[in-house]
């Protein structure tokens, strides 16, 4: 159980930036889930963390101490890999006492023959034994201690290296998109496994994925990563909710984020294409400005109701909801919104439609892409023809 | 009704379509077929026949003789020099050529600087013909102007010995020559075994601990280099035993037999003295050999796959 600091970090691979300072505060027992799009500098950070890469620049520092010139045994970390990284050619009880082999016997006394012949091995040897059996038993994996793991199915193998790193009790486990080599229904049930084992140990966990629905489902912290930048570290709720910056709102949520390029007002009011929506921002007059909604906040206007109109592409259905995706006049990717399937009966391709946004949801997002509040709470949409440009 | 009728015309189409496929199995299979027989397994079949036999070369009268050539071996001295020289020239060379093969391939793995320069260095031994090698060999181990003992004379002071004609060096400057050439093949397969090892391992056993690079490459490396490290050691020990152009182009076997080995004591009976059948003789000695060599590899191969 550990805290863990991590203080402008930066790291340059030839010409690319890979990190950008990069801060993050990982409290005591927290599961913080680095989530990102691939190459977004998360695998990096992690193995900066274990001490597998160095960084150019900044400081990594665990319970406020800095180990950043320590090598990756002395950091008490333990790590899970996307491959699993078993020892091919060790038992599943091997490989689980790994770590406390290499730490608890000298390489002599590791020796196959020579081993036996050295003081207190034996007495090592029993204690590592039942370290060993108590970490295979909390993970069902007694039954299969002699086996090696090509013997085994992925989901065993991805319990024993979660058993190798547990062994040891370290201070912190990191992660490396453990699950991406599990198929669809494995991932559900691993995803709740771990989360399971985060509550049980108590310890301090960071996760790298590229799944949001992995961030969201097992974390207390996200960091959204993108471009070596850490965009915004919040609880999932408040990352979903209250996106910071744009590209958080367009890459956490599915489907996406519709964004509506707009322009603000003298009024302060936004003109996007085809509709204006009132509410005061205070954001400089005509600046450049961006509006999201999400899908579930955009469903049908009522009948008689003044709305932009928009033409169906098409219809999802999934099952309890239907995605309809239509196209909005001076728009030019098509929007998504969700109905429930008894809202979308009656649609078909072709058909106009009025669309009633949910304006309380709205997120108002500036030139730059950072979150900006409506000073007044929005309280209209206008339809009609509003040029700007 | 109609049906019944087709029945059999059906079968006997499906027969004779089988029948096709075993014929262009056949007839695919037997150009290497016809090669096998007649490079391999003839010549092999006629050389354990001339082994019973007194046949030499040219001669006119042939006589069945039993196990009579492998009697005679058996008090052969020269023979039997040849065959411990091949046993201890085998045990000289495979020990060195595998290791130096391994120890260049990890240091070449464990930095990119010059990765392509010292892979091509140590593979241009391979890429020579070793005949025409053993003349520069034979430069630059001659007793005085060599480069070797001219070496010694200016920097240490100490005055080398004849290194081909010498029959306590002999043997060793053949099977230095054969590791010269033998390191750089050896290590093109250890690097091709060391490309498969997946890089996650590593990381994990820095982190479970493995501090030390001797951890790391006892934890991963080793037990990962099996099988590549028991190919090499058995096409090692294989193309040791079948010494010979060094040996003929260099020291004809000599002084005195110190460098004779089975295969050139072989050629030498069969070619120079035209004992064709004594030589047969030998050939099958050394056939067993070889093949005894190769099951006690194949077989520890298959355990070794069983149990993983």
């Amino acid at each position: 159980m550990a805290s863990l600091d991590i203080v402008s970090l930066s790291k340059t691979l030839g010409t690319h930036a890979i990190l950008k300072s990069v801060s993050l505060n990982v409290p005591d027992g927290a599961f913080m889930t680095l989530v990102g799009p691939s190459g977004c500098g998360k695998s990096t950070l992690l193995k900066i963390i274990s001490g597998l890469e160095l960084q150019d620049d900044g400081d990594v520092r665990i319970d406020g101490m800095s180990v950043s010139h320590l090598h990756p045994k002395l950091r008490d970390i333990a790590m899970v890999f996307q491959s699993y990284a078993l020892y091919p050619h060790m038992t599943v009880y091997e490989n689980i006492a790994v770590p406390l082999v290499l730490r608890r016997l000298a390489l002599m006394a590791r020796m196959p023959l020579l081993g036996k012949l050295m003081p207190g091995t034996a007495a090592v040897r029993q204690k590592i034994d039942s370290d060993v059996r108590t970490t295979a038993d909390m993970l069902e994996l007694t039954q299969l201690l002699t086996r090696k793991p090509v013997q085994l199915s992925g989901g065993q193998r991805q319990r024993v290296a979660l058993g190798r790193a547990m062994v040891r009790d370290p201070k912190i486990f990191l992660m490396d998109e453990p699950l991406s080599n599990l198929d669809a229904k494995l991932r559900v049930h691993m995803r709740a496994e771990i989360a399971r084992l985060h509550k049980r140990l108590g310890a301090t966990f960071v996760y790298v994925t590229h799944d949001q629905i992995e961030a969201m489902t097992m974390s207390t912290h996200v960091a959204v990563m993108m471009e070596g930048e850490i965009l915004q570290v919040d609880s999932p709720q408040r990352i979903y909710a209250e996106p910071a910056d744009i590209r958080v709102a367009e890459f956490i949520g599915s489907p996406k984020i519709n964004v509506l390029p707009g322009r603000v007002r003298e009024d302060g009011a936004l003109a996007v294409p085809g509709f204006t929506i009132a509410g005061r921002t205070q954001l400089p007059t005509g600046s450049q400005a961006s509006v999201g909604f999400r899908p579930e906040h955009i469903t049908l206007a009522q009948k008689g109701v003044a709305a932009p109109s928009a033409t169906i592409i098409n219809l999802e259905h999934t099952g309890p909801e239907v995605f309809v995706h239509a196209s909005l006049e001076g728009l030019g990717a098509p929007l998504t919104f969700k109905l429930e399937p008894h809202q979308a009966m009656h649609l078909a391709s072709g058909d106009q439609v009025g669309l009633g946004l949910s304006l309380g949801h709205a997120h108002l997002f500036d030139a730059q892409g950072k979150r900006a509040p409506f000073m007044q709470p929005v309280s209209e949409v206008v339809a009609g023809e509003v040029r700007y440009g | 009704m109609a049906d019944a009728n087709f029945a059999p015309m059906l079968a006997g189409a499906h027969r004779a379509r089988a029948f096709g496929a075993t014929l262009s199995g056949w007839g695919l299979a037997l150009p290497a077929t016809i090669l096998m027989l007649a490079m391999i397994l003839i010549p092999t079949l006629v050389a354990m026949l001339l082994a019973v036999t007194d046949y030499q070369l040219g001669a006119r009268s042939i006589q069945y003789i039993g196990l009579g050539n492998f009697a005679e071996l058996l008090n052969d001295r020269v023979f039997w020099r040849a065959f411990n020289n091949t046993l201890i020239y085998t045990l000289m060379t495979v020990p060195t050529a595998v290791l130096l093969g391994l120890g260049v391939a990890l240091l070449i793995e464990a930095d990119a600087f010059g990765r392509g320069f010292f892979r091509t260095v140590y593979f241009l031994p391979v890429t020579a013909l070793l005949v025409a090698m053993a003349t520069v060999w034979e430069f630059i181990l001659h007793s005085d102007l060599g480069l070797v003992n001219q070496l010694l004379a200016r920097v240490f002071g100490i005055s080398g010995p004849d290194w081909l004609s010498d029959p306590n060096h002999v043997l060793s400057s053949l099977a230095f020559i054969f590791v010269w050439q033998q390191t750089g093949y050896n290590m093109i397969l250890f690097l091709a075994g060391l490309k498969a090892i997946p890089s996650d391992l590593y990381s994990a056993a820095k982190v479970d601990g493995a501090d030390r690079a001797i951890d790391r490459f006892l934890m991963v490396t080793w037990p990962a280099l099996g099988p590549t490290m028991l190919f090499v050691v058995l096409i090692t020990t294989l193309y040791s035993f079948r010494v010979f152009d060094t040996v003929a182009a260099l020291t004809q076997g000599g002084p005195a037999n110190a460098s004779n080995v089975l295969l050139y004591n072989i050629y030498r009976e069969g070619f120079v003295y035209f004992r064709t059948g004594f030589a047969s003789a030998m050939t099958m000695i050394f056939l067993a050999l070889i093949l005894l060599v190769a099951l006690i590899q194949i077989h520890s191969f298959e355990r070794k796959e069983k149990r993983s």
